[in-house]
């Protein structure tokens, strides 16, 4: 028995009481209530608004009064037209008639004030024309009655009231008008009756408060409710809505509204709803506290009656109760007299007989109970452990050897591997796939039997699996009632055993090899170790090393080990041949790879070989290739006793000694090949010591010899061409006499041919100058212009017989260049020359110079439409001594160093030159020169030097006062200066050396000294030192003559004193420009 | 928060009345109810003269209302006479006034001088014009409504909704109201928009619908956009006429809507028939004078008709305010 839920049947007397009683009170008191409540509402409404139509209706007639007073004035015939006595007589009862009355007057048509009275001694206002109490009563002939104001200084709120009145026939004339004191609407606002706590105010036609219930008017100002809800009270029928609304004093209210007709105002009550809703919530109290009163006597009575009728039988429940949770010796005791005792008796009698059969029921019950928990619970743990073991365990009866109970594990094994759902009961046939297989378990269950217990490893699953089996009999009473059997999978274990064993054995043989070849010392013995090492780690049968025999192709075997047993003895093997190509050696020699045939004796491959294997009892046998320098040259082929041998992890053992030996191969060959290759060079380098030496001695003894030849040559070549040069010269300007035709074109060609050695003969000085680094630049800033105008000046005059037409744009003057002027001129010369000198007649030639301030470079471009360059002699352009197409080098002369000389001097420049050019159409060279666009000209002499190229012809008479002293020691240059300075009517004075200048010059006292620089005795430097401290010297011109063009001859002449400085041999018109400039 | 608790006391008002009657016996009067003292006294008797016929012309047909609202509320002996001419004016005074009406009106401005004469020779039969008349101070009074302030309204709801800024006014006969009306017409739309022009045109009387109808026509035609329409039954179709235009209309007397849904922005009624009952009461208590009463906005007498949707909530709520300030005597509707 349990314990019922549901209610006692108390409670549900006490309920079913209670709801009954407060239901019925609930409704007729709620439906009481709810209309009580509407009523009362309405009641209140009705009563309030009752009382604001009689407030209302109160001011109506109040006002109705004032009107009324005015319009019986008003009616009097001729009003406006009586005397003033009259009119204030009449005025003065108006004013009697009512204290609302503050003001009152009459006026005319033209709004004049008439006639005026006021309670107090307040002036009537005279003009009332522009009023609106004027226009409406007056011009519109209508009663008016104004706004409520509150002007300062009125005690009250007022308005003004005003009827048209009339003269003698009836037509209106006037108005007549009263200022009215709502001092009365306060009075009937306080009669008004509105409960204890409500209010009654007016509102006027603006909305504005104009009085309201308590406090004085004359402290009140007016209050504008446009935005008050109190104006819904009027926004549809007059008052005829009951409604409750946040009012005046923003509280919630009950208000009722009535209007006045003649002011349009509206009389408003509102009565606060606590005091309107008071009666309701009186009512609501008393019948709340009735209801409680009531349910209060309910629980009372319900209580004493359960006490009566339901406490005997909660007693018996409750015995009932306890007696069914094993309390038999539980009796009930009641006292009331009546049925529930008689039922209380029968129960304990009941209980009496009950008690006696249960108790001895229970301890025969509880036992059993309690071995039959144990057991299974016993079972239970049993069955657990067995299942918790993936292994697998099983018992058949010891006759069939039907299945008697199995675990998990067996259950899932044949899930797993047959899909078959095992029972108790199966026989072998139905749990073996084959007959074959149950026969075999027979067998293992009768050993087991027989010997009392069994352990073995057992193939399963078409021996994919091995499995261990544990067999033991079960006995009871000696007599074997079943075999069990314990089962385990080992096959990973037994997989990964045989695994390990032959990994070892793989690394053992790799490892022997290697060593094998770290120390082998050539290739027999390289081999031999291999081979040894197969067999004795590699645990193979027979290995052997073949060469392939560069003559015939055949394999020839090199070295063995193992059995060979003549095995190799005669052996063919060519890997070319279709047939004999096919075996593992030859395979891999061909194919370069490893090669495995796991069944000689019965591959196809091996036909060639059939009787020779089976002879020597191989089963498989594998071959990898040797290789020199990646080509293969051999093979290492080994055998195996057995078929199938080789696994996946022999084929890589295999195809990592091909390539150790293989690469011990190469090894072996580099060491040699280094061995001899050291001899070879140490004897070279012996060889080439010996030859260096013999060379470098040679070098500077001629190296030598050319600086002191060039040195020489300068000299000992410049001095006789001067004489040369200078006495044609002279001749052919007529100084010795006229010349016939054939004479001047002979002389002509002296002079040419004497200048043509002389430029060659600076050429190659400057060349071998540079060369020996000795030619130094004199850089300054100089005018672009100057420099290529007097470039251009050079050629001008063989361009122009040849009709080469020369251009060249002029650059700004102020473009200068920071250069050495004579060395830059001396780039553009030659270039131009070789222009002029490549460009057949009628051709042009261009000299452009482009400035570029971005890359700081300027180039000076030589343009000539000539014969051309092509594009394998551009890249011989720049060696010296190399003059284009032999054949043209004889009809244009020259040394074949001018473009040597004219790179070397740009690069001196830090610049560069380029070369463009096509065959038959022209050359353009490019000379690019580091340039910066500021450069000015601070150096503006120099330019005008450069510039000053012709000479001026000058009166030869005014030279005849001036004497000049010439210091020279070789007679030809003195024929050929004296000549020609004579010629221009100089006075010239001769000396050989420094000495004789010393002794004469006080003598001569020359205007100008000429002096030789290298002169016996005392030479010109020398000299000068000495002149320039005597007096009267210092200041005499000094120019210095030399032969040595050297760098630093012009300023070691300058530093002793000399004035100027002209290098031999000397240009004859130089000399006498310079001259004049000094003299002139 | 406001408590919604209207409750309907209609059937409330007659007990309260009679609680009021029983409880407060012999104290204040109530207020004016006809139909608690009409019980006992002789029939009081009402004539009215209507200018044009009761069928065809609104004018005439309120005061023929009116009429039947003083039998139905004072249990008056009525009698009318319609389409009258000028001429017979006096006579059929003269006629009800002989034939002992208590109280006898004349339906327009235009029954002044007949009025005046026959008042004079009937001294206690008291007489009243419908219109604008000051009273003869004895015995002929006049019962008007203050037209300026609708003419004023209506003034500002044209130039709310005009769109050419030019405006119309279609009047019947040329007449002293019709003077205040333009007027305040006038006044109303330039209190809105300055630059609004206004054409008037007279159609001479009240009937010549052809004519009504070619002038509406000019002005259309001349750019306005809306017409306000007082003209009798003159002006009766030329509502659908500016509807057929696309342009609005404002109408008089009564809600003209139903003639021209789309055009009619608005009428004024007036409640000739209340204000008709509002002189017959005064006269009935013998407290009639003669002078002018007056009635407007205030009184109820008159009010706009609905907008029938035509004005936005914006636009109506404009009106409003200045009808307000109407109400409240701040905007000034004196001719």
């Amino acid at each position: 028995m349990t314990q019922n839920h549901a209610p006692s049947l108390s409670a549900q007397l006490k309920t079913s009481l209670l709801a009954v009683t407060v239901l019925s009170l609930m409704i007729t008191g709620g439906a009481l209530g709810y209309y009580s409540f509407h009523s009362q509402l309405n009641q209140q409404y009705l009563v309030q608004s009752a009382n604001s139509q009689t407030t209302a209706g109160k001011i109506n007639s109040y006002i109705d009064d004032l009107q009324r007073h005015l319009n019986y004035l008003a009616r009097i015939p001729g009003l406006t037209t009586f005397d003033t006595a009259v009119q204030n007589n009449l005025l003065q009862g108006l004013l009697n008639s009512n204290h609302a009355y503050e003001m009152v007057g009459l006026v005319d048509d033209q709004g004049q004030l008439l006639a005026g009275l006021s309670v107090s001694s307040e002036a009537v206002p005279q003009d009332w024309a522009d009023t609106v109490a004027f226009r409406r009563a007056f011009r519109e002939g209508e009663d008016f009655i104004g706004v409520v104001e509150l002007t300062p200084g009125q005690e009250w709120p007022t308005l003004i009231m005003a009827v048209p009145i009339r003269d003698s026939q009836n037509k209106v004339d006037g108005m007549l008008f009263a200022r009215v004191n709502l001092k009365f609407l306060w009075a009937i606002l306080a009669e008004t009756k509105m409960g204890n706590r409500g209010y009654v105010y007016v509102l006027d036609q603006r909305n504005f408060v104009i009085a309201h219930s308590g406090g004085m008017p004359d402290q009140f100002a007016f209050k504008d409710l446009s935005q008050s809800p109190v104006n819904d009270l009027f926004s549809s029928e007059l008052g005829e809505h009951l409604e409750i609304y946040r009012g005046l004093y923003n509280t919630m209210v009950l208000g009722s509204a009535a209007r006045t007709t003649p002011a349009n105002w509206r009389v408003v009550i509102e009565l606060p709803l606590i005091e309107a809703y008071a009666p309701v919530f009186n009512y609501l109290i008393i019948m709340g506290l009735g209801l409680a009163a009531s349910v209060v006597v309910i629980l009372i009575l319900g209580t004493i009656i359960s006490k009566r009728i339901t406490l005997p039988l909660e007693q018996l429940t409750e015995a009932a109760g306890r007696f069914s949770r094993g309390e038999f010796e539980t009796r009930v005791f009641i006292s009331e007299k009546n049925e529930l005792q008689t039922l209380g008796d029968t129960f304990n009698k009941m209980a009496q007989q009950l008690q006696v059969v249960i108790v001895d029921l229970k301890e025969e019950i509880a036992e059993r109970k309690q071995a039959e928990i144990e057991l299974i619970e016993s079972r239970a743990l049993q069955k657990e452990v067995f299942d918790s073991t993936s292994d697998m365990i099983w018992s058949v009866e010891p006759e069939e050897f039907r299945l008697l109970t199995f675990n998990h594990g067996l259950e899932e094994y044949y899930l797993k591997e047959r899909g078959m759902q095992i029972k108790i009961g199966d026989r072998l046939e139905e749990l073996l796939p084959t007959l074959e297989a149950a026969e075999n378990w027979k067998n293992n269950y009768r050993q087991a039997l027989q010997e009392g217990f069994l352990t073995m490893e057992y193939p399963v699953v078409a021996g994919t699996k091995i499995l261990e089996l544990n067999f033991h009999i079960l006995k009871r009473e000696d007599k074997a009632f079943g075999i069990s059997v314990f089962g385990r999978d080992i096959t990973e274990r037994k997989q990964s055993e045989a695994r390990i064993i032959h990994i070892n054995r793989l690394y053992a043989t790799i490892s022997q090899i290697n060593q094998a070849i770290v120390h082998a010392k050539d290739r027999k013995a390289l081999f031999t170790d291999i081979c040894t090492v197969a067999i004795e780690y590699g645990k193979f049968r027979m290995a052997w090393v073949g060469l392939v025999d560069e003559v015939d192709g055949y394999v020839k075997p090199f070295v063995f080990a193992g059995e060979e047993q003549g095995y190799l003895t005669n052996i063919k093997i060519a890997p070319q041949d279709p047939k004999l190509g096919n075996g593992p050696t030859g395979t891999a020699i061909r194919e370069g790879r490893g090669i495995i045939i796991q069944d000689v004796a019965n591959d196809s491959r091996m036909d060639p070989w059939r009787e020779q294997v089976t002879r020597c009892g191989f089963g498989s046998s594998a071959a990898v290739p040797i290789r020199q320098k990646g080509h293969p040259i051999g093979a290492l082929t080994v055998y195996a006793s057995e078929a199938h041998a080789f696994s996946d992890d022999d084929q890589k053992l295999l195809d990592e000694i091909s390539q150790d030996i293989s690469y011990a191969i190469d090894s072996i060959d580099a060491e040699a090949e280094r061995k001899r290759a050291e001899d070879e060079i140490r004897q070279m380098n012996a060889s080439l010591e010996m030859r260096v030496q013999e060379r470098t001695s040679e070098l500077i003894h001629a190296s030598r010899v050319k600086d002191e030849f060039l040195a020489n040559m300068s000299h000992e070549l410049r001095t006789p061409l001067n004489g040369i040069l200078g006495l044609s010269e002279s001749l052919l300007e007529g100084f010795r006499g006229s010349l016939n035709d054939k004479q001047q074109q002979s002389l002509e060609t002296i002079y040419s041919s004497g200048e043509h050695l002389l430029g060659l003969i600076n050429d190659i000085l400057d060349v071998s100058k540079i060369e020996a680094g000795k030619l130094d630049l004199y850089p300054s800033h100089v005018s672009i212009n100057d420099i290529c105008v007097s470039s251009m000046n050079f050629i001008k005059q063989i361009a122009f017989k040849k009709s080469i037409t020369v251009e060249y744009t002029r650059q700004p003057a102020a473009a200068m260049v920071y250069a050495d002027p004579k060395r830059l001129k001396q780039i553009l010369v030659n270039l131009l020359g070789n222009a002029v000198k490549f460009t057949g007649e009628q051709g042009s030639i261009k000299l452009e110079v482009q400035t570029n301030a971005k890359e700081g470079r300027i180039q000076f471009v030589v343009q000539d439409t000539g014969i051309g360059i092509s594009a394998d002699d551009l890249k011989r352009l720049f060696q010296p001594f190399v003059q284009l197409d032999n054949g043209l080098s004889r009809q244009h002369e020259g040394s074949g160093l001018g473009l040597v000389l004219v790179k070397k001097l740009i690069e001196l420049h830090n610049g560069e030159i380029f070369v463009e050019s096509e065959v038959g159409r022209g050359s353009t060279f490019i000379v690019s020169l580091p340039w910066s666009p500021g450069s000015e000209n601070d150096d503006g002499n120099l330019s005008e030097v450069i510039l000053q190229e012709s000479v001026a012809e000058t009166s030869l008479d005014k030279n005849k006062n001036i004497k000049i002293l010439l210091a020279e020691d070789n007679q030809i240059n003195v024929m050929v200066i004296q000549d020609y300075l004579e010629h221009y009517g100089y006075q010239v004075f001769v000396v050989n050396n420094g000495v004789e200048v010393l002794a004469n010059v006080d003598r001569i006292s020359p205007h100008l000294i000429l002096m030789d620089i290298q002169m016996p005795e005392l030479d010109g430097v020398e000299t000068t030192r000495a002149l320039r401290s005597m007096p009267g010297f210092a200041s005499v011109p000094i120019i210095a003559l030399t032969a040595f063009a050297m760098p630093g001859d012009r300023e070691r002449c300058l530093a002793a004193g000399m004035n100027e400085y002209l290098s031999k041999p000397v240009k004859l018109k130089d000399l006498i420009r310079m001259v004049e400039e000094f003299v002139g | 928060m406001k408590i919604k608790a209207k409750v309907k006391i209609k059937s409330w008002r007659a007990f309260l009345i009679v609680t009021i009657l029983f409880g407060l016996s012999g104290c204040a009067p109530a207020a004016t109810s006809p139909e608690n003292t009409l019980s006992t006294n002789p029939p009081f008797r009402v004539a009215i003269l209507l200018p044009r016929s009761v069928e065809s012309d609104s004018w005439s047909r309120s005061g023929y209302q009116g009429l039947l609202l003083l039998q139905k509320q004072l249990g008056a002996d009525i009698a009318y006479s319609e389409n009258l001419s000028e001429v017979d004016f006096e006579k059929v005074f003269r006629q009800y006034a002989s034939e002992g009406y208590d109280f006898i009106i004349g339906h327009g401005n235009q029954f002044v001088p007949a009025a005046e004469k026959v008042a004079a020779e009937f001294p206690q039969t008291d007489f009243a014009i419908t219109g604008k008349y000051e009273g003869n101070n004895v015995n002929l009074g006049s019962l008007s409504l203050r037209e300026g302030e609708v003419a004023y309204l209506f003034g500002a709801i044209a130039a709310i909704k005009t769109k050419t800024k030019y405006i119309g006014y279609l009047g019947g006969a040329e007449n002293v109201s019709g003077e205040e009306i333009t007027t305040l017409f006038k006044r109303g739309a330039q209190s809105i928009d300055p630059s609004v022009q206004l054409r008037i045109d007279w159609v001479g009387d009240f009937t010549d619908t052809v004519k009504a109808e070619q002038l509406a026509q000019n002005q259309i035609d001349s750019g306005v956009d809306i017409i306000f329409v007082l003209a009798g039954s003159a002006g009766t179709e030329v509502h659908a006429q500016a509807e057929k235009a696309g342009i609005f209309t404002l109408g008089w007397i009564e809600d003209l809507n139903h003639l021209a849904p789309h055009a009619v922005l608005t009428s004024n009624v007036q409640d000739v028939p209340r204000m008709l009952l509002a002189g017959a009461i005064l006269a009935s208590e013998g407290r009639w004078e003669g002078k002018q009463y007056k009635f407007g906005l205030a009184e109820g007498i008159q009010n706009l008709a609905p907008f029938h949707g035509l004005l936005s909530a914006e636009e109506e709520e404009k009106v409003n305010l200045i009808k307000n300030d109407i109400l409240a005597g701040v905007i000034d509707t004196i001719p």
